[in-house]
């Protein structure tokens, strides 16, 4: 795996040259002297050595030249040739003789063979005058042997050469090795880097160093765990730097302490760097995996959502396209990714809806829409209902795309239908329930009326028929209110709405249902000075007050004497109407059942229609019931209208 | 045939006067409450022959009331006929009454809306006796 050559010795060379090339230049500059001096001191030799020569050889010389001058005078050419010879063993170094008359003219001329070329032209090294009675008889030209093959000067040249050859060799191994510690790494971080940035993350760090600390190899310590175990040394431990980036690297590097044969590595700038790098690049390498792993995660959720999600780019063209709206559009996603506009999933009359709030608007605050009932085009151009939200995504002020969530709805709505459905069962059947049992009891008040009133007339008894009478005229206005709640709570009227003064409301109210007679029942009437006029429709609304002052009445009617307030007033922007009674009271448990409706406290003489059409009138208002009661003390129903609110909607 | 007591107790003023009217042309002396309290001591103080007490009331309910009479000592032999508007609503368990009071069941049901003639006979069947446990319930 990692191949871990690094040595406790390097730092010292690597710190003192780590720019070899500085180093090579210096080689190279060393060389080109050494060479200038080798030559110098090599010429230097030979004229040295040739003035030696020509001393010694006019020295040697100069014993013969009386005896030559005399041959020459004698003018014995065969004397003279037979001479020469000896002359030319007088010195070693004598190669050349040639003896010329005064006038120059060669007499004779004699040379060693094997000592000099034989093209060679003589230039004589030394010239010397023959004399014979005092008259000059000739001159003898002397050549001497000018090979640098002098033994001295061979050994010196050599000697000068060989130390140079040596200097280089040893000079080029030392550069070579600290190029091999110090360029070498940096040229193969410079390659890692390269790779880097070229998207691998996983680069091979040949000099392997990554971490700035090891257990010494071969130690030999059979007592270290990390003996022989590679993967219990520390520089073995592939990602990690000292400082731990694999979980378990500092009880590891604890391990390799006690070992006693740990180091830690100080001050190789190299090294250090090499570390730095291979840590930054393992740092590069779990950012890149956890932008990968958050980059799928996305990928799934986006994929697996139970919503369709279809996202643009600030072009509006399509980028994200996943499986449900797949599913819903029935396009495959590579004829939509990069290709579709998002405005060809929706039908034209939706656009603008959708446009506005996902335009483009720096200052805009509201980026998009709630999820909203909409509809989706398919590719076979069926419209599908939808609940749709969308958003306008932005990044430093910059629109960058739009983003759709969409759910299909035709199940949905198929379930709310049949929901609605039995719901509408339930209530028409609780409905019918109540509406037999009232009427049951007012068929005996009626029959009990018809049969009290025959009961009277057969015993001539008026006090009777009189009772009869009344109890047949009680159950006719019974019927005839139970008939105005049934067509309140069915129909759907047509509101007239407008604006009255509370006060006038309740007195009006409390007149036509006659409470105001009641000697039993004690009415006050409370008013906050100059209320809010309030709007309302008020047919509906006094059908909705007759409803909670017959109720007041009804739970005041055990008792001898009650008491009922009525109160109008504004809270905030609401005006309230309040009726209180001082009645029995109700539970918790009695208000939520009134509250659900067909629900009556009043025993067989309810309906529990009365409060349910309270509750559809006030809706329709959009006010609000408020019941507050405690059992034995009494009830507080309170309405809630908004005070001059202009448009008043009407509420399924 | 000696003239007889009955007490009516109802919440509905309209239904104890028919009650009443019924049972005073069959020759009953009829005495009459609209609530569960007043009527108990109206019992207490009548001693009647027979008790016709509505289901459904407001405050202490006939159920209630019932059970009062029922382990009074002084009422719990007294012939007593419930009347009821709405027996299949109120589902009671008399089974469970009947277990918890130690007691006898009523002694006669009649259903709304009366019946002036089943309402006699299910009074004359209570005061002879053919009611009580092997009461049925009518409807």
């Amino acid at each position: 795996m990692v191949n871990l050559t690094v040595r406790p010795s390097l730092p010292f060379f690597s710190k003192l040259l780590i720019e070899s090339k500085i180093l090579l230049l210096l080689l190279g500059g060393m060389l080109l002297l050494g060479v200038v001096v080798v030559a110098s001191v090599y010429l230097t030799t030979q004229r040295t050595i040739l003035a030696g020569q020509i001393t010694r050889a006019e020295t040697l010389l100069s014993d013969h030249v009386a005896e030559l001058g005399s041959v020459v005078a004698s003018s014995d050419q065969r004397r003279l040739e037979s001479h020469l010879p000896h002359l030319l063993n007088v010195g070693e170094d004598i190669v050349t003789l040639q003896v010329t008359d005064p006038q120059g003219k060669t007499l004779a001329r004699i040379s060693v063979a094997e000592k000099m070329t034989p093209s060679e032209t003589i230039e004589p090294d030394i010239s010397l005058p023959l004399w014979h009675d005092g008259s000059q008889t000739g001159l003898l030209q002397v050549g001497l042997d000018r090979r640098p093959g002098s033994r001295a000067a061979r050994s010196a040249a050599l000697t000068a050469l060989g130390m140079m050859v040596i200097s280089g060799l040893i000079f080029f191994g030392i550069a070579r090795i600290l190029v091999r510690r110090t360029v070498r790494p940096l040229k193969d971080l410079v390659e890692i880097a390269d790779e880097i940035s070229g998207g691998n993350l996983n680069p091979r760090f040949n000099f392997g160093v990554h971490v700035n600390c090891w257990e010494i190899m071969d130690c030999g310590r059979i007592d270290c765990r990390a003996y022989h175990n590679y993967t219990q040394q520390c520089w073995y431990i592939d990602g990690t730097p000292c400082d731990g980036f694999e979980p378990n690297f500092p009880q590891k590097l604890a391990r390799c302490r006690d070992c006693r044969v740990y180091q830690t590595h100080r001050g190789d700038e190299i090294v250090q760097l090499a570390d730095s790098f291979r840590h930054l690049t393992d740092v590069l390498r779990s950012s890149r995996k956890d932008l990968v792993d958050s980059d799928d995660f996305q990928k799934r959720l986006i994929e697996n959502s139970f919503d369709g999600i279809i996202a643009t780019d600030g072009e509006g063209i399509v980028t994200i396209y996943n499986r449900l709206a797949k599913k819903l559009i029935g396009l495959p996603g590579d004829e939509v990714i990069g290709h579709l506009h998002w405005e060809k999933f929706f039908p034209s009359n939706l656009k603008p809806t959708l446009d506005i709030p996902l335009s483009y608007e720096p200052n805009r605050r509201l980026r998009g829409f709630a999820p909203k009932d909409s509809a989706i085009m398919a590719a076979d151009g069926d419209l599908i209902d939808v609940r749709l939200s969308g958003i306008s995504l932005y990044d430093r002020g910059m629109h960058i795309g739009k983003v759709f969530f969409f759910q299909d709805l035709r199940e949905l709505n198929t379930l709310r239908e049949s929901l609605h459905q039995s719901v509408r069962m339930a209530v028409a059947g609780q409905a019918a329930a109540g509406i037999s049992h009232s009427i049951k009891n007012i068929l005996d008040g009626f029959n009990g009326g018809v049969y009290v009133y025959k009961a009277g007339k057969r015993g001539n008894d008026e006090v009777k028929m009189d009772l009869g009478w009344d109890m047949i005229e009680r159950n006719v206005a019974i019927i005839s209110n139970l008939v105005t709640d049934l067509l309140n709570f069915a129909r759907k009227p047509t509101p007239e709405y407008a604006e009255f003064d509370p006060r006038g409301v309740v007195k009006t109210v409390i007149t036509d249902t006659g409470l105001n007679l009641n000697t039993q029942i004690n009415i006050s009437v409370e008013h906050e000075d100059s209320p809010h006029p309030v709007v309302l429709d008020y047919h509906s609304f006094h059908q909705c007050l007759t409803n909670l002052l017959i109720n007041a009445r009804d739970a005041l009617s055990d008792k001898e004497s009650g008491h009922i307030t009525i109160s109008t007033g504004q809270i905030d922007d609401r005006v309230y109407f309040s009726v209180l009674d001082d009645g029995e009271g109700m539970s918790a448990d009695t208000i939520a059942r009134i509250r659900q409706g067909m629900y009556s406290t009043k025993g067989s003489k309810g309906t529990g229609l009365g409060l349910q059409v309270v509750q559809k009138i006030v809706a329709e208002h959009q006010g609000e019931l408020i019941i507050t009661s405690t059992e034995g003390q009494g009830s507080t129903f309170r309405i809630e209208l908004p005070a001059a609110v202009s448009d008043l909607t009407m509420i399924d | 045939m000696s003239t007889k007591t009955a007490v009516v107790i109802d919440d509905e003023i309209d239904l104890t006067t028919y009650l009443t009217t019924i049972l005073e042309s069959d020759g009953f002396i009829v005495k009459s409450a609209n609530d569960a309290v007043t009527g108990e001591q109206l019992i207490k103080d009548v001693s009647p022959d027979i008790i016709l007490i509505d289901l459904m009331m407001p405050g202490r309910t006939g159920i209630q009331l019932f059970s009062r009479l029922r382990i009074d000592e002084k009422t719990k032999d007294i012939p007593l006929v419930m009347v009821t508007g709405i027996k299949e609503q109120t589902g009671v368990d008399w089974g469970e009454i009947v277990d918890r009071y130690k007691t006898r069941r009523p002694d006669g049901f009649v259903e709304k809306p009366i019946d002036p003639e089943r309402l006699l006979g299910v009074v004359h069947g209570a005061l002879a006796g053919q009611g009580g446990d092997a009461g049925i319930l009518h409807g």
